[in-house]
């Protein structure tokens, strides 16, 4: 496996094995998430405060071209792509989420995209409003049992659940605590900031979101709230590595700080699917470290190993679950997104 | 027609596979169009959805702002296309 990092200047990728650096690629371009397709070879999500997003395409991770075609909104309508925020595979297909919210599906392995109008379209669309983050359909889990379960996650607007590949799709968040209430749709205005499956359930899903962390016990249709051990609720990523069983994520102080607590930086972890949560083994930065993790750019191979990116630049690697954590010796520019590709 | 020469920021370069390249227009409009015709990654670098220009972008013709002249102001041998990004200092 490699670790592709994409970050506000550009890609790297190194192996977690050998921590041989390799990059940049597309320096100056903001890279906002990755995938591999059915057809071997791998895109990559590009973005830019001039230019706009799009997609490239490489056959080995060192030379890449841009697709001829991106998920995209109608021209001349009212809606804007603005970043392409995370893509997930199932087989041969490839689902993007991106902001302005979206979802999209290529069957050919990036070549051509097809809006999916029952969330693109939801009739509690019209009152959907942007997060400081944007509008942006970030997350997107599909049960590997059953490909016709989809769920997506909107930060502001919710968790939305499909039973039926997509087709029509129901809000799934109650017992959430709301971030800011819609006079029109009380089933809206959630403010989800990530979202995992349980890797023996796909009944079971956790979630960190911007007003806690929470977990579900029949596919998202209620959550109840899940904290014992945490020493702050709020935070972006959450990442599950399905061998060992164990949930991460990087708490903040609070939204208005948006520090690590006591600027302590911790992965913290839970081992007992949510019941309880600790500080994550050791190899945590011993001084003071006020940088934090975004909500894309933690990933495990689901095998013991994962790795983050922080906004100061720096990764940090566990080959054990968790047990110990190791800082990589490079300084990159700030991660906006992680991920564990075949090589 | 006119043969009309396009510079491209460095940003744009991995799109394009280069920074100069040459299009052949009768005006300064369709300059624009040839040269989105010959570089189709380009356009949605440089337009959105409602087909305006970006606000961070800027098109060139000669010394001048695109904005400020005729869309229909006849090409000459040797014109430059300039693409250019914002590029803010501090």
């Amino acid at each position: 496996m490699v670790v592709a990092v994409g970050t506000e200047k550009g890609a790297w990728f190194f192996d977690p094995d050998e921590r041989q650096l390799e990059g940049p690629v597309l320096p100056g371009w903001k890279v906002t998430a990755f995938t591999d397709t059915a057809a071997d070879d791998y895109l990559l999500a590009t973005g830019s405060n001039w230019f706009g997003a799009s997609i490239h395409r490489s056959p080995d991770l060192t030379n890449w071209a841009q697709t001829e075609n991106s998920p995209s909104w109608p021209e001349g309508g009212d809606r804007s792509l603005t970043q392409i925020w995370t893509f997930a595979r199932n087989a041969g297909r490839i689902y993007a989420g991106v902001d302005q919210a979206g979802l999209f599906t290529s069957d050919d392995s990036g070549s051509s995209w097809q809006p999916v109008d029952g969330i693109n379209e939801h009739h509690t669309r019209p009152a959907w409003q942007p997060g400081f983050g944007g509008l942006a359909l970030h997350s997107i889990l599909i049960d590997p049992d059953n490909a016709d379960r989809i769920w997506i996650g909107i930060s502001a607007v919710g968790v939305f659940r499909s039973e039926d590949g997509g087709s029509t799709w129901t809000t799934a968040n109650s017992g959430v605590a709301k971030a800011a209430a819609d006079e029109q749709f009380d089933d809206i205005g959630y403010c989800v900031h990530k979202i995992q499956l349980d890797p023996d359930d796909a009944n079971r899903l956790y979630r960190q979101d911007h007003r806690g962390v929470y977990r579900s016990p029949d596919g998202g249709r209620t959550w109840e709230s899940t904290e014992n051990g945490l020493p702050s609720s709020f935070g972006f990523p959450m990442v599950m590595d399905r061998s060992s069983k164990t949930l991460f994520i990087v708490p903040l102080t609070s939204d208005e700080q948006r520090l690590p607590v006591g600027g302590e930086f911790r992965v913290y972890r839970s081992t007992n699917r949510s019941d309880s949560w600790e500080v994550s083994g050791t190899g945590h930065p011993a001084a003071a470290t006020y940088t934090q993790v975004l909500r894309g750019a933690m990933d495990t191979n689901d095998n013991g190993t994962v790795a983050y990116g922080t906004t100061a630049g720096t990764l940090g690697l566990t080959l054990d679950a968790g047990e110990s954590w190791e800082t990589m010796p490079w300084t990159l520019p700030r991660i906006l997104s992680v991920s564990f590709l075949p090589d | 027609m006119a043969s009309i020469q396009v510079r491209l920021p460095s940003l744009l370069e991995p799109i394009t596979g280069t920074r100069s390249l040459t299009v052949d227009a009768p005006t300064a409009s369709e300059a624009i169009e040839a040269l989105l015709e010959a570089q189709p990654g380009l356009r949605v670098h440089l337009y959105d959805e409602r087909r305006n220009l970006r606000p961070h972008v800027r098109l060139f013709w000669n010394d001048g702002d695109f904005a400020w002249i005729d869309d229909g102001v006849a090409a000459h041998d040797g014109d430059v296309l300039t693409v250019m990004q914002a590029v803010s200092g501090g």
